[in-house]
Parts: C-alpha cells; sequence; structure tokens
C-alpha cells in the first residue's frame, strides 16, 4: 500500500491493511512464508491454543517474533467476560504488549460473538489500559456500545469464522461504515476468496483480517498474496470513487466527436 | 496463610492458558521426564500466567528453577527432601510443601517448617503405584490436629463431591489431577471443582 495512505490503529501507524491469523497453517514454515508474501505487518495469535509449554509452543512464538510483525494477541475460545479479560491479561504478560483481539464467543456452531459479554469485557479491560480490537457483529447499537466502552477500533464479521461466505449482510456492514466515519473497522472473519477482501475494502472498511481463507488453501502463501493485492486494489478502488451503475447501457466509445472529453 | 480450597496439578504449562481463565488460584506445575531447559521455561511461562491472573504457583521438585524464575512456591516429595537446600529456598522467599504419607514422614515434614503439608492418597489413585493405602477421611482429622496451623492439603482420588467430604473433614486444600486433565470436558470439570469448592473460598475471604 502505499506511503501516502497509512492505517492508524491505536498507537500504530501501518501501511498494510491487511491483518493474519497464524492458526491452521500446514506448517511452520508456510505460514512464515505466507505472512512474508502478504506483507502483512500484525498477526493475531491465539495464547490458549499456542501456549504449548513444549518445544513447539516455544518455536512457535519464536517464529512469530523473528518475522518482526506486531502481535495482537486474542481471547480465541472464550465464553464469558471473566475468561476473556484473564486471558488478556495473561497475553499482555507473556507477549508484552496492551493490544488484544477480544472474542467472546455465544454461541457453538456460528461462532457467533456475545456481545453483551463483549462489551462488558470491552469496558473492563479499556480502563485497565488495554488496545482493544473486539471481535463483534454487524449491529450498529452494540458498536455504539464498543465504542462507549472505550474501543476506538471495531471489528465485525463479514460471515461466522471459518465459513469463507463473504459478505452475509452487505447492507449492515455500509451502515456501520456511514455511521462511524472515523472509526477504523476492520472486517473479521468470514472471507472465503479475494474477491471477497476486494469487496469490503470497496465499502470503505480500513482493512481485513483472514486466517482460514489463506491457512486452509491449496497454496497458502500464494493465496497470502493475492489477498494482499485484492485488499489493495480494493482500497485503492475505494479512495478512486466508483462510478455511479446506471440501468442502462452507455457507449463508452463515441460515435462522433473525440475519445476525450473537450467540453471543458 | 491461607491456601485456595481447589489446588489443581497440570503437567503442562499449555494447560494453563485455558484454566487460570476459569478460576483456578492454587496450581502446581508437575513436570516428568523432560530436560531441565524445558522445564525451566515452562515454569517461567507459568510464572507469568499465574501472575497476570493472580494465582500462585507451585513447581513440583525442582527447587532451584522455582528460586531462579522467582516462583512463589516449590513442592517437595520425601525422597525431594534429601537434596533440597531449605535454607536457600527461604533465604529467597520461596514457600514450600512437603508430601506425607505416615508418621515418620510426618514427623520430617514437621521439622522442617514447611508453608503446606500434604496428605495422600485420601482414596485410591489412578495416576501412580502408591506404596501406602488409602489413607480415608478419617486421618485428614488426625493430621489437622498434629500439624495445627500448618495448612493442609489432601491428594488422591478426588472428584469435585470427594473434594467437598475432605474440606469437611478439615483440609484446607484439595488437590487434583487426573480428574481434570483426563476428563472428556477439563475446562467444564474445572468449572465443577471452583463451585464444589466455593464455599471454602468464601469462608476464607471472609477471615
Amino acid at each position: 500500500m502505499s506511503a501516502g495512505d497509512p492505517l492508524t490503529l491505536y498507537d500504530a501507524v501501518l501501511s498494510s491493511r491487511l491483518l493474519l491469523g497464524t492458526a491452521r497453517y500446514p506448517s511452520p514454515a508456510i505460514l512464515a512464508e505466507a505472512i512474508k508474501a502478504s506483507g502483512c505487518e500484525v498477526v493475531t495469535v491465539s495464547l490458549r491454543r499456542e501456549a504449548g509449554g513444549s518445544r513447539a509452543g516455544e518455536s512457535f512464538w519464536r517464529l512469530i517474533r523473528d518475522l518482526g510483525v506486531r502481535v495482537l494477541p486474542n481471547t480465541a475460545g472464550c465464553r464469558t467476560a471473566k475468561e476473556a479479560i484473564a486471558t488478556a491479561q495473561m497475553a499482555r504478560e507473556v507477549f508484552g504488549t496492551n493490544w488484544i483481539k477480544l472474542e467472546v464467543i455465544g454461541e457453538e456452531d456460528t461462532l457467533q460473538p456475545d456481545v453483551f459479554g463483549l462489551v462488558e469485557a470491552a469496558r473492563a479491560l479499556s480502563d485497565e489500559d488495554f488496545r482493544v480490537f473486539p471481535y463483534t457483529t454487524d449491529d450498529l447499537v452494540v458498536a455504539e456500545r464498543l465504542l462507549d466502552a472505550g474501543c476506538r477500533v471495531l471489528m465485525p464479521w463479514a460471515a461466522p469464522i471459518g465459513s469463507g461466505r463473504g459478505i452475509n449482510n452487505a447492507f449492515g456492514l455500509r451502515a456501520l461504515r456511514a455511521h462511524f466515519p472515523g472509526v477504523p473497522l476492520i472486517v473479521d472473519a468470514g472471507l472465503g476468496a479475494p474477491s471477497h477482501a476486494a469487496a469490503v475494502m470497496e465499502l470503505g472498511y480500513d482493512a481485513a483480517l483472514l486466517n482460514t481463507a489463506v491457512a486452509l488453501a491449496g497454496d497458502p502463501v500464494s493465496m497470502a498474496r493475492a489477498f494482499a493485492l485484492s485488499v489493495e486494489a480494493g482500497r485503492k478502488g475505494y479512495l478512486a470513487r466508483p462510478m455511479t451503475p446506471r440501468d442502462f447501457a452507455e457507449p463508452s466509445t463515441p460515435v462522433i466527436g473525440h475519445a476525450f472529453d473537450e467540453s471543458a | 496463610m491461607r491456601l485456595d480450597p481447589f489446588y489443581l496439578i497440570v503437567d503442562d504449562a499449555s494447560w494453563l492458558p485455558k484454566l487460570l481463565p476459569i478460576g483456578v488460584r492454587f496450581v502446581q506445575l508437575r513436570i516428568k521426564d523432560r530436560d531441565e531447559s524445558d522445564i525451566r521455561w515452562q515454569a517461567r511461562l507459568a510464572r507469568d500466567l499465574c501472575k497476570a491472573c493472580g494465582a500462585q504457583l507451585v513447581v513440583n521438585d525442582y527447587w532451584r528453577i522455582a528460586i531462579d524464575e522467582k516462583c512463589d512456591f516449590v513442592h517437595l516429595g520425601q525422597s525431594d527432601l534429601d537434596a533440597a537446600d531449605i535454607q536457600a529456598l527461604r533465604a529467597h522467599g520461596v514457600r514450600f510443601g512437603v508430601s506425607t504419607h505416615d508418621d515418620a514422614e510426618l514427623h520430617r515434614a514437621l521439622s522442617l517448617a514447611p508453608d503446606y503439608i500434604a496428605l495422600g492418597p485420601i482414596y485410591p489413585t489412578l495416576l501412580k503405584q502408591m506404596a501406602f493405602a488409602p489413607q480415608g477421611l478419617e486421618k485428614i482429622g488426625i493430621w489437622k490436629k498434629r500439624i495445627g496451623e500448618t495448612p493442609l492439603v489432601a491428594i488422591g482420588g478426588l472428584t469435585p463431591e470427594r473434594a467437598r467430604a475432605v474440606l469437611e473433614a478439615g483440609a484446607d486444600s484439595a488437590c487434583v489431577v487426573t480428574d481434570i486433565l483426563r476428563s472428556e470436558d477439563p475446562e467444564a470439570r474445572t468449572r465443577e471443582w471452583i463451585e464444589a469448592t466455593q464455599d471454602w473460598r468464601d469462608r476464607s475471604l471472609a477471615r
């Protein structure tokens, strides 16, 4: 992404608008290559999954550290505000960052956020000086509550985690964007193909966060690059202000006069 | 000093991010058959995780690591007592607990003025072949009378229901390994343990 269009998330100024998760890759080497190919500067890590006191856990963390990317620990797997708060506190201790991707899961089949627990935990953590990145739905009122609670970034879903369905509710995402023009909005979860990422960026979203779409692709490294390009394409398209769609054709090649409009 | 009435033993630090957030406050890291650098790394990680959650960490056996890594406690079996430097532990503010199974072991433990005494196995245990028959609940009252103010930990074959029984019988804390770590759903089982011991936690806060 161009140097002239930085993304500010709390205290960080970033040039990449793609954030990647680090779970489910075929191997640590592929994970590392995919992150490099994507050019992403922020990766999410799960303390609950990766703590592995064993050597595997240790080498995972060393690998992430060596990549020189910023770490966004998450509270994946937490089902109550209390669990999420304790996990966040552990993550701060272990990873040395006050950034936290806050997930409070309310329903097992859809992994839908428990937005009540989410708001509660977001408030408690913001009060403890955490920088909270809440994984939420596209509900506008919940978004308001999260901002009241101290969040300065919102991360609504496109579709359920790992579903790869793309945007389920374009109307809802568009309404959020229109309602919170100054708040960084990151689509988190549900993207499956690069075109989905381009679509959310064209809606004016500030960034996209994904994991499964890259990790479970046939070629994760190429897919990571593809997502990076599509995020950039979508962003540039949004900034360039797309033309207004019409119901009828309009010839793109003038049948008379000049190819360029000289009336001005 | 009061111990939390629920004392969890884990065999790997990777359990902690899952189980600490549920409300575990007193946890022992007991790792066997790993090289010392791995155990040290795990102890350091466990210490940080426990600190963040307001839990106390007990390192089993490796008393030098407990000192170096500034852990809260070390747990010593009778066979560890010969090698452990009790004076060094005290000098560094590392508290220690000692396992006991019979009168002779209790005498020896009491002579060291430990920070808790463990009695086991209360019930038959699945985890290891024990040289001692199950002690039964009556022994808890006898032990408690003899050790006075020193906190008593009961271990061996416990479940949430049995935990209530041992606490009722006079133990200060009920210790568990298998019932949680080999459970189908360790997180749910941990919740049951915390609920089963909540009355004693409330009482100890009230004091």
